[in-house]
């Protein structure tokens, strides 16, 4: 169905693509301007990635070597000590698997009630309208510092301290509304003919809603979940604050108390840096699943692998 | 809609509410919670503490949305183009995301260390462009500087991923066709490709404001409690945490609230008129 | 690539079933090639493993504390380090001898943040954890939510400690904390270099030591631009509280704060502080302006400073970096005023119990095998945590494994007396200075603190 919807609507599906003619022609300018391009591509590349590169070489170098001068840009002997400690400390497995099962549910949860509060929002003009996109906006103006002490009651009240669901409830508060507002935004692009043509061909409001609206919103969605899952990831401060037991502690907490070697004053570099790569593989990876699942999901399916 | 309303509700008003009532209170840790008026914004006014640290956090704001906002676009702008290995650039934005904060604050606060870190390293040893290692953080401009780059670094892309899925649904019809009636890219791109950019744009930097003006971990890492490098959020936490203030660090908060919701108001006002 | 919209979403080109199997792959080799470089030595720091600890010495109170069988005691413990590993171990050991069971809590690294949490937990009136572990300062703070424990421990069991610290420990005649580990700052000085350059003994005075610095820096600078002549604590934080309290004091110019009374505008503060802010850019890398104790300590142990103030748990460089075997421990040097003297901040930790407790007599059992002479001679031994008891501190097994020890020193407490406003009082106090260190005017500085300080106490 989508495809036939894209061979009808090309403007929303397409994407700026040089056109065969334009490629043919590869003038001098052309190709500088390629040139231009792979430069700067490869300055972004090193932008991106130089810092990592130095956790990495940190990861892998011994600890008197992170503090020599002058810098070694290569470790002088290697050592995969720093992972092995990570690795071997049992509470870090156990808060990667507790970091996954927030940040999916989080995403997931977020997404979807987003997705239909976008919809809603940015589709339809009800009374209450502006109101209600600045209520949702307005629980992102909380500075996290400032409502810790009253989720911390609220928690304590409804036994909720010190369980995972804590966290995965108290992220919503600043996960929800960027969710809303970013769909909303995807969903306000899309034209309004799209709705009229199905609801001429007999779509109900909910058929428009899945089989129409949230295919053309895919890009909206994968995005957003990207950043959903991110920002859940990282977060630090509820992390710490709400759950007394190692055994939920998220990554965030657990990597800022690993060093099994280490003392009061010291401040475990290689641990650490070994413990942030390798929590970057189920991170990428989570991102990528739930990309597919999110958008397979909610776009029914229907469209193309 | 009415499950996101309940949910907002519930976990958002409760504190937000509280917040405001302990504001009018003097409640301290290990004391009393005595209702005192508006006591503690008249205390506010004054707080010279409190006013630099409002200063720091509108100038890192202003300065890192801007630079965000600009290599954002231009970093989506690429990316958006076809060219080998796109998809793994495209991969590549997510790494610096899958760097826990505190942890890429370290990272930076190592490459910036003035006796072994790879900056001086490079600017003393390698380019020769100075003869003393430099104190990147040695005046508050430069430790604004600093802090600056580490959140431009971190947060770039998500920006620019947002922009890039809206470049996506920009129809390329348009732009072929305007190509074709003669339009160099440079025209194309402020008259076509932005407007239609606008929407997204704006969540983009509604979200990031939103996010710098509460700023906490990457300053806290690398400059702990110093004075000059205070923000709103390092206050706040300073006097409930630590001096055990709750009441005037409510109403902290509360100001604090109030000034981002000035900002926010100013940003919707702009999406409103960009969407008609 | 097709022209979906939905591989557009996508990182296009990487398929992501292959990514997720090379992530997989990635860590499986990670740890493979972590078990292997184990095997094979290398590179690589000598590691002790947790498992590698002794057995914890047995409980000496075992009669009394087997009378709350069954019970269950929560507790903090430290939540990183070797101090997890030996706490756990009595931990363990406790409930093997006793039938007490202990539920470990254990507490994130930063101190603050454990404070943010006992705060939270107290203020809400919740009645786990029994048994809490408090950062010195903290229990003036927290005495209203704390037990007095001189109702339970006996009056030749408080004696065992240092006077100084139980003072510390004791709010409105309360003994609210009982002390479990201390700390004092010393001087950490190159023995090659302080050869090289002709000098016989460490610094006994501050001008000695600027005079010593001086000159080992400028012969060292030639061959390595990053060496520095001292090194110390200079960030806007609880440490340089400690660091400033060490100059004044050793100046004879008070503590800041006098038991209840601003002291600290008197000309000998002034020219301590004067000094130290004279080391920054001479002597002193201005980056030590934000050096914490672990710069400190890599500064040191890259072989890049002559002189370091630090807490004993420096003396770990011996192990294992470049300057072990080639340091020693000294007093710090005392100001060369009358009554100049050599000035030690007091540090350390003590275990305190919830007020709200259930199991306030199982808790003190916990507290007494924790806190017991031979507790702390085995975690001085295992974690390096230096004694809280001048006994144990006698003792030549945990002198060997701590030297530090057998210097003399003089401690001065932080002005803690001024009960819960401790920490605005040390916040105004380290910003003042970190200031003055980044170049601000002394002597209005310190008017500014007096000021700030009396305002805020009275």
């Amino acid at each position: 169905m989508t495809n036939t919807l894209s061979r009808e609507i090309p403007a929303v599906t397409g994407r700026t693509r040089p056109s065969a003619r334009s490629r043919r022609r590869r003038t001098p300018a052309a190709r500088v301007r390629r040139v231009l391009l792979y430069l700067l591509v490869v300055t972004i590349a090193v932008f991106l990635i130089f810092p990592v590169y130095w956790a990495a070489k940190t990861a892998l170098s011994q600890d008197q070597e992170i503090y020599a001068t002058p810098a070694a840009y290569v470790p002088h002997h290697f050592t995969f000590q720093h992972f092995n400690n990570a690795l071997s400390d049992p509470r870090f497995m156990r808060s990667i698997v507790n970091s996954l099962i927030v940040g999916g549910s989080v995403t997931v949860i977020s997404v979807f009630l987003g997705a239909f509060a976008a919809y809603a929002l940015g589709r339809f003009n009800f009374r209450g309208r502006s109101a209600t996109r600045y209520l949702i906006l307005a629980m992102s103006i909380f500075p996290n510092i400032a409502i810790l002490g009253s989720l911390y009651k609220l928690l304590t009240v409804t036994h909720l301290y010190n369980t995972l669901p804590a966290l995965i409830a108290t992220y919503l508060i600043f996960i929800l509304p960027f969710t809303v507002w970013t769909l909303a935004s995807f969903f306000q692009q899309l034209p309004k003919e799209l709705e009229e043509a199905a609801s001429i061909d007999g779509a109900s409001a909910m058929q428009t809603f899945w089989r129409v609206m949230m295919p053309l919103a895919a890009p909206g969605l994968a995005a957003t979940s990207i950043l959903a899952v991110i920002a859940a990831w990282n977060e630090y401060l509820f992390a710490l604050s709400f759950e007394s037991d190692s055994s939920n502690w998220t990554v965030p907490v657990m990597i800022s108390n690993i060093g099994a070697q280490s003392s009061a004053y010291t401040i475990p570099w290689g641990d650490e840096m070994a413990a942030s790569l390798i929590v970057m593989v189920p991170v990428i990876a989570l991102v990528l699943v739930l990309q597919r699942r999110i958008v397979a999901g909610l776009t029914g399916g229907s469209v193309k692998e | 809609m009415t499950p996101t309303l309940i949910v907002a509700a519930v976990v958002a008003l409760y504190p937000a509410t509280t917040t405001i009532y302990r504001s009018f209170t003097n409640d301290t840790f290990g004391g009393t919670a005595d209702w005192v008026g508006l006591h503690n914004y008249a205390t506010l006014l004054h707080d010279t503490a409190f006013w630099s640290s409002v200063w720091i956090t509108i100038e890192f704001t202003a300065i890192t949305v801007v630079v965000e906002a600009v290599l954002g676009m231009i970093l989506a702008l690429t990316l958006h183009n076809s060219f080998v290995s796109r998809g793994i650039m495209r991969a590549l934005l997510l790494v610096p995301f899958a760097i826990i904060n505190v942890i890429s604050a370290s990272i930076w606060k190592l490459m910036f260390n003035q006796g072994y870190g790879v900056f001086n390293d490079l600017l003393v040893d390698k380019l020769h462009l100075t003869d003393t290692p430099v104190d990147f953080f040695a005046t508050r401009t430069s430790a604004l500087m600093s802090v600056s780059v580490i959140d431009v670094w971190k947060t770039t892309p998500f920006v620019a991923l947002l922009l890039l899925a809206g470049l996506q649904t920009v129809p390329a019809d348009i732009l072929e066709a305007a190509q074709v009636d003669g339009a160099g890219p440079v025209r194309r791109f402020f008259s076509i490709t932005l407007p239609l950019l606008r929407p997204a744009l704006l969540v983009a930097l509604v979200f990031r404001t939103l996010d710098a003006l509460r700023v906490f971990d990457v300053f806290y890492v690398l400059f702990g409690a110093r004075s000059d490098t205070t923000t709103m959020s390092i206050y706040i936490e300073q006097n409930i945490v630590d001096f055990g203030k709750a009441g005037y660090g409510s109403a902290i908060s509360v100001v604090t609230m109030l000034l981002i919701a000035v900002f926010v108001t100013i940003y919707v006002g702009l999406i409103a008129r960009s969407s008609k | 690539m097709s022209d979906t919209v939905r591989h557009d979403a996508l990182p296009a080109g990487i398929d992501r079933r292959n990514v997720l199997r090379l992530g997989v792959m990635g860590v499986g080799a990670a740890a493979l090639l972590a078990a292997c470089g184990e095997g094979n030595g290398i590179g690589g720091n000598a590691s002790a493993a947790p498992d590698a600890l002794p057995a914890a010495p047995s409980v000496s109170n075992v009669a009394t504390a087997k009378k709350y069988s069954g019970s269950t005691v929560a507790t903090d413990i430290p939540g990183f380090g070797t101090e997890m590993a030996t706490t756990q171990q009595l931990a363990k050991q406790f409930e093997a001898e006793t039938g007490i069971k202990i539920k470990t809590v254990p507490l994130p690294k930063s101190t603050s943040d454990a404070y943010a949490g006992d705060q939270r937990l107290l203020a809400a009136g919740q009645a786990s954890p029994d048994v809490l572990l408090v950062d010195l300062i903290y229990p003036p703070a927290l005495a209203d939510y704390l037990l007095d424990l001189k109702s339970h421990l006996t009056e030749a069991e408080i004696a065992l400690s240092y006077p100084n610290l139980i003072a510390v420990n004791t709010i409105k005649s309360r003994l609210v904390a009982y002390p479990w580990y201390g700390g004092f700052g010393r001087l950490y000085y190159r023995t090659d270099l302080l050869q090289k350059y002709g000098f016989s003994a460490p610094p006994t005075t501050w001008t000695e030591l600027t005079s010593m610095a001086t000159k080992i820096q400028a012969g060292e600078r030639a061959a390595n631009k990053a060496f520095a002549g001292y090194v110390f604590q200079g960030n806007a934080y609880e440490g340089l509280t400690c660091n400033a309290l060490e100059w004044l004091a050793s100046y004879n110019g008070g503590t800041f704060v006098d038991g209840t009374t601003v002291s600290v505008d008197n000309p000998n503060a002034i020219a301590a502080l004067k000094l130290a802010q004279s080391w920054i850019g001479t002597i002193s890398p201005s980056g030590v302006t934000t050096f914490t104790e672990d710069e400190a300590h890599s500064a040191f142990g890259a072989g890049n400073a002559a002189f370091m103030r630090n807490w004993e748990y420096a003396q770990d460089l011996d192990k294992g970096s470049n300057v072990a075997g080639k340091f020693g421990v000294a007093p710090l040097p005392a100001g060369a005023v009358p009554g100049g003297t050599t000035a030690a901040a007091a540090g350390g930790w003590a275990v305190a119990i919830n007020k709200n407790t259930k199991n306030a007599e199982a808790a003190v059992e916990w507290l007494r095998y924790l806190t017991s002479p031979a507790a702390q001679a085995y975690r001085a031994i295992n974690s390096a945590d230096v004694p809280a008891q001048p006994a144990v501190a006698a003792m030549p097994e945990v002198q060997a494994a701590l030297p530090a020890l057998k210097q003399k020193v003089v401690p001065f407490a932080r002005p803690t007396q001024v009960g819960v406003k401790y920490n605005e009082v040390s916040t105004i106090i380290f910003q003042a200075v970190n200031a003055m260190l980044r170049g601000s005017d002394v002597e209005s500085g310190v008017k500014k603190i007096a000021g700030d300080l009396r305002g805020l106490i009275g």
